[in-house]
């Protein structure tokens, strides 16, 4: 809840250790560049300076680090960067696309007790995931990157890109990660922000009618049928009244969450990338106390979310507890963080957003 | 210790607070502070009974007489934490008591 009496807390870092990823995914927001090799570019942040920012960071919350990319695999001292985080007790979750794991990193990772790793992987077949991804050979490297994280016994999720062709593709997957002993799958849904807008350009996108359909099917079938936990990433509103009074679901924490992309940059999470107006300062030359106490864009979303959101957003009963979905996309969509998630926007717009749900 | 909620008291709906049946329950929002809350169908009844003249033993009498094999006790218990949870969460409010 907002109030400008509250106290909020940075419990969580979202760092984009990359710029660089070895893959070409055709749905990814960030857009990083595509690049093989493990030698950066020159402007990627040093560590002297990431330490600093979690230090300063720790004495305002700070107790969790997601490390994404780009692929965060292929920053150089990933290794080191762990090894700090772990010595500075610091839960550390990973995202990766899973094809430069090896016996060495799992080992790495679970010596220093990385919490979980979530690896990409959207379709059994290594043909359309392939596509999807952009990088031939890709699926193969993804399968053992995973098979590697379940058999090490680290909890690891599968992420599925979801789009139009691979609807089909989601009940194999949850068949393989729940034989693998994979812990759980999360499902996406194709974000119309950075090289997702084409899948919405061109229709690629699942239709929303199909969403809830497939949400109900998840929630009445696949969940009882396979004991690894999944978990359909669409907002609470949209959920049935079941999966709310019975599920943990995936909800942002925006007022306690910020990014640091690869350059040191500072910014509300990885959307800072493209839309720089969300940027707050760079951990070289900011300290991320007085960034997080004093920014405006924090300050304005602090005020703003839940209370000013626009649209159906701002009638929804689950606007407390939902505070918009991703406000990033919002962004990227709208340019104003207030603005409605699009998916629950179409719902209402087509009057399929259940009145019973809505403020008058 | 005190009682929280006595058998003569009468509780009473929040109307600033809006309430959203659905199939299987229903929802109570607080628009103010952002309180929810799910209910399930004997919850919407008990919710419903609160009407400002009904007294929590009326309240607790009415619904013992769905569930005879559940002790008077263990009803009236259950129904008082369910009204006292609605009441904290401002979605029930306390009527006047007047002494019996």
């Amino acid at each position: 809840m907002n109030d400008k009496n509250v106290c909020y807390t940075l419990n969580s870092i979202y760092l984009y250790l990359t710029d660089r990823c070895n893959l070409r995914c055709r749905h990814c927001w960030i857009e990083p560049l595509y690049y093989e090799g493990r030698e950066d570019n020159g402007d990627e942040f040093d560590i002297r300076f990431l330490k600093k920012a979690i230090e300063d960071a720790k004495e305002i919350g700070l107790n969790r680090v997601k490390l994404t990319g780009g692929e965060p695999f292929l920053r150089k001292d990933i290794i080191d960067i762990i090894g700090y985080l772990h010595a500075q007790n610091i839960t550390v979750d990973i995202e990766t696309n899973g094809t430069l794991i090896d016996k060495d990193i799992i080992e790495v990772l679970k010596a220093n007790g990385v919490n979980q790793v979530s690896v990409s992987l959207d379709s059994m077949t290594s043909e359309q995931h392939e596509t999807f991804r952009g990088v031939k050979g890709c699926y193969h490297d993804a399968v053992k990157g995973l098979s590697l994280l379940a058999e090490s016994g680290i909890n690891t999720q599968l992420i599925m890109t979801l789009y139009k062709e691979n609807i089909s593709e989601i009940e194999r997957l949850v068949d393989l990660s729940s034989r693998m002993g994979v812990n759980s799958i999360k499902i996406n849904p194709v974000m119309p922000t950075g090289r997702g807008k084409r899948f919405f350009e061109k229709e690629e996108n699942v239709e929303f009618n199909d969403l809830i359909k497939i949400d109900r099917w998840i929630e009445e079938e696949l969940v009882s049928k396979y004991k690894i936990d999944i978990h359909f990433d669409i907002p609470v509103g949209l959920k049935s009244l079941k999966c709310i009074k019975t599920r943990q679901l995936f909800e942002c924490n925006i007022f306690n969450i910020i990014g640091i992309l690869s350059d040191g940059t500072i910014s509300l999470c990885g959307i800072g990338q493209t839309e720089t107006d969300l940027n707050m300062g760079n951990i070289a030359v900011d300290d991320i106390r007085e960034v997080w106490a004093n920014n405006p864009i924090l300050q304005k979303l602090r005020v703003d979310i839940p209370r000013n959101l626009e649209g159906i957003c701002g009638r929804c009963i689950f606007k407390f507890r939902c505070r918009g979905a991703c406000r990033a996309c919002a962004y990227g969509l709208t340019g104003s963080l207030n603005s409605p998630f699009f998916v629950c926007h179409e719902a209402y717009e087509k009057g399929l957003f259940l009145e019973s749900r809505m403020i008058n | 210790m005190e009682e929280y909620l006595k058998n003569i008291e009468r509780l009473s709906r929040n109307t600033d607070c809006i309430f959203r049946e659905e199939e299987d329950g229903a929802f109570l929002f607080d628009p103010e502070t952002g309180n929810l809350k799910f209910i399930n169908n004997m919850g919407v009844n008990i919710y419903q009974l609160c009407d400002g003249k009904m007294t929590v033993r009326d309240i607790i009498s009415l619904v013992s007489e769905n569930y005879q094999d559940i002790s008077s006790k263990q009803i009236e218990d259950d129904v008082k934490v369910f009204l006292r949870s609605l009441i904290e969460m401002e979605f029930l409010r306390r009527e006047e008591t007047q002494h019996e």
